[in-house]
């Protein structure tokens, strides 16, 4: 009686079972193979700031040729400021060693001065660069908010920001912006974040960017390597921010910025 | 007997004085004209490099001295590469683009070729991008609002002849100078071999008129490797923003690179704006020499004529000729003498400034036609001054009085 149940259940859901079961198969004998590899491949200075990042932690990864007297005492600092923090972790790189290739070739430093420390959010951006000397000042100057951290990974990959800093009564993106963001030419050069004017951790990071305290929610326009193109209010249209870019763009030389023309 | 016949007779009479009032005249105007056309075309070059460069500075080893600003990396001096990132880091505000070159004398097939190292902005771009170009969130001012968005048309490989910057280029693609490609037939997506490797002809870059039309490019690290030079370059080239390379840019490159020399292209200029300016000034010196010279040649002319021909003048005045026709007669003659002068003076001047420009001022230089009439008109200002006197002196005379000589 049950082989006839099964018989039947299968002859009505063969195909479904079959694809289930070929699932589950490929998941449990694919996923350790592609995972092993990648772990494997990975530098200690790779792996360091990858389960960084896994932690939400910072990583300053310090890049060296020699251990001069500059060296060592960079990486004293980095060591006394850094070592009781649970928000980062240090790694140092020699430029020289072939298994870190990878990661000075990421960086495009084999050529750089050093001893250079780089620090890194736990989203890939790099938040403060220093070349033979850093200080205690310096290095919490790195910590910066997500929403910094945000904009600073897309300028640093040549994208603009549209950071919308909403009041505490009103939530989503403005229409101007949604509009610019969705014109072919502009969607894949712009990231829009969003960001509240109530959260603490960007209080610091709007004092900054001087957006008025009020009650109205405001447009911010940044563009790639870090230029403020303008602030706007929420009523801001598409046709506003196109011209503040071109405004932007005119440079020594150049016709204007040839982007979208 | 008519005044220009009597003009006409008397320069043909006395061919020696002709010729040595009308050489002096000749001389000057020579002079006026040859400089002044140089100065022309030096200055119209200057404007003209100007608007083609923008405001750019130049970074080069201590000891190297400009000549020339296209060819200013080719010098064997070096500084390290080091440098460029040290400049990328910085993030000083106004550095728009930082390209380094290294140039390597190499062949192919037998004919002679600078192979110029240069980095792509994307390997820079990456470093000074981390300060934000030194102006992260700051409110932009003015030309400090260089905005540097993934962009299509800036990233072709056609930008390093308009931008002197280009953006990427991979270790084994090569780009080709205009007149090079011309010359070996090459076009894009061709191979060659250079120093032993082979590479990829990425594209021919547009025409320049520079030395770049000859050169052909390759990425820096990969002509470092098989020229064997070691992480080094021959110059900086920044594209600095106009007003701040004016506000203090050059201060902070000079602090920020100790041991090599920042010139700027107003530098660069000011070589080419002081030679003008001493040329416009010896222009100023000729004409004054002109009118000296000219003028006292002239009159000296002037008055043995007249002291010559007292007998003549005593006679034409006693057949009916008034003091007027007299002075006439010798501004007549005086103005003749300066309008060829000054038209010999100004085809002299051409010539000259046509074929020694290019040699003494390196610049292509062409007849102005408006100089011709500024040279006859002073050439017979001058010479109308200078045989006034002589004139009026020679419309006084008594023919009672030449005749009781006689």
């Amino acid at each position: 009686m049950k082989s006839h149940t099964f018989l039947k259940l299968f002859k009505n859901n063969g195909i479904r079972l079959l694809a289930a079961g070929t699932l589950l198969v490929s998941m449990s004998n694919v996923s350790p193979a592609q995972n092993t590899p990648r772990v494997a491949s990975l530098s200690k200075a790779e792996a360091s700031r990858a389960s960084a990042a896994e932690q939400n932690k910072y990583t300053f990864i310090m890049f060296w040729k020699d251990q001069d007297t500059t060296t060592k005492s960079m990486w004293s600092t980095l060591q006394q400021n850094l070592s009781d923090k649970n928000t980062a972790s240090v790694v140092a790189v020699n430029t020289g060693d072939p298994q870190e290739r990878k990661i000075v070739e990421q960086y495009g430093v084999s050529r750089a001065p050093m001893p250079l420390t780089l620090a890194v959010a736990p989203n890939g951006a790099v938040t403060g660069s220093y070349v033979k000397q850093i200080n205690a000042d310096y290095i919490q100057q790195a910590f910066v908010s997500p929403a910094k951290s945000r904009c600073m990974l897309n300028l640093q990959n040549r994208r603009m920001v549209l950071l919308c800093v909403n009041a505490s009564n009103s939530t989503g993106i403005p229409n101007g912006v949604q509009n610019f963001q969705s014109m072919p030419c502009y969607k894949n050069a712009v990231e829009v974040i969003t960001v509240s004017q109530s959260e603490p951790t960007e209080r610091d990071f709007l004092n900054e960017l001087r957006v008025p305290d009020s009650q109205n929610s405001s447009v911010i326009f940044m563009a790639p390597p870090g230029v403020m193109v303008g602030k706007f209010n929420n009523s801001v249209t598409s046709q506003q921010l196109i011209a503040e870019l071109k405004k932007a763009g005119k440079s020594c030389g150049v016709e204007g910025c040839k982007h979208c023309k | 007997m008519t005044m220009r016949t009597i003009i006409w007779k008397e320069m043909k009479e006395r061919p020696t004085a002709l010729i040595a009032s009308l050489l002096a005249i000749i001389l000057s105007v020579t002079a006026l004209v040859a400089i002044r056309n140089v100065t022309i075309f030096s200055e119209q070059e200057v404007a003209g490099k100007l608007d083609e460069l923008g405001a750019n500075v130049l970074i080069l080893p201590e000891g190297v001295t400009l000549q020339d600003y296209y060819a200013a990396d080719m010098h064997k001096e070096t500084i390290p590469e080091e440098h460029v990132a040290e400049l990328a880091l910085a993030g000083l505000t106004g550095v728009e683009a930082i390209t380094p070159k290294l140039c390597v004398p190499t062949k192919l097939d037998d004919r002679n070729v600078i192979l110029t190292g240069i980095l792509p902005q994307s390997e820079i771009q990456k470093m000074n991008a981390w300060s934000g170009g030194g102006m992260l969130f700051k409110k932009h001012e003015g030309c400090k609002a260089k905005i540097n968005v993934a962009d299509e048309n800036l990233d072709a490989p056609d930008s390093l002849a308009e931008r002197r910057a280009l953006q990427h280029l991979n270790q084994s693609e090569v780009l080709l100078g205009s007149d090079f490609a011309a010359s070996k037939g090459l076009k894009e997506g061709d191979q060659l071999q250079l120093l032993g490797e082979t590479f990829e002809v990425l594209s021919v870059l547009p025409s320049t008129g520079t030395v770049d039309d000859s050169r052909v490019f390759a990425h820096l690290h990969t002509v470092q490797r098989l020229s064997g030079t070691g992480p080094v370059v021959n110059i900086i080239e920044v594209m600095g923003c106009c007003e701040d390379v004016a506000n203090g840019l050059v201060g902070e490159l000079q602090s920020l690179l100790p041991g090599t020399k920042v010139v700027t292209i107003a530098n660069v200029v000011e070589t080419q704006v002081s030679i003008n300016r001493m040329m416009t000034n010896l222009s100023y010196l000729f004409l004054a020499i002109l009118v000296a010279v000219g003028g006292a040649s002239m009159a000296s002319a002037s008055f043995a004529n007249v002291i010559e021909r007292r007998r003549e003048i005593g006679t034409l005045m006693a057949l009916g000729a008034t003091p007027r026709f007299v002075t006439q007669l010798f501004l007549a003659k005086a103005a003749l003498l300066g309008l060829a002068g000054g038209i010999s003076g100004y085809v002299l001047g051409s010539l000259i400034a046509v074929f020694l420009g290019p040699v003494f001022a390196s610049v292509a230089v062409f007849p102005v036609p408006s100089l011709a009439i500024v040279a006859s008109t002073v050439a017979v200002l001058v010479t109308l001054a200078a045989s006034y006197f002589p004139a009026r002196q020679a419309s006084r005379l008594d023919p009672c009085l030449c005749f009781k000589e006689v």
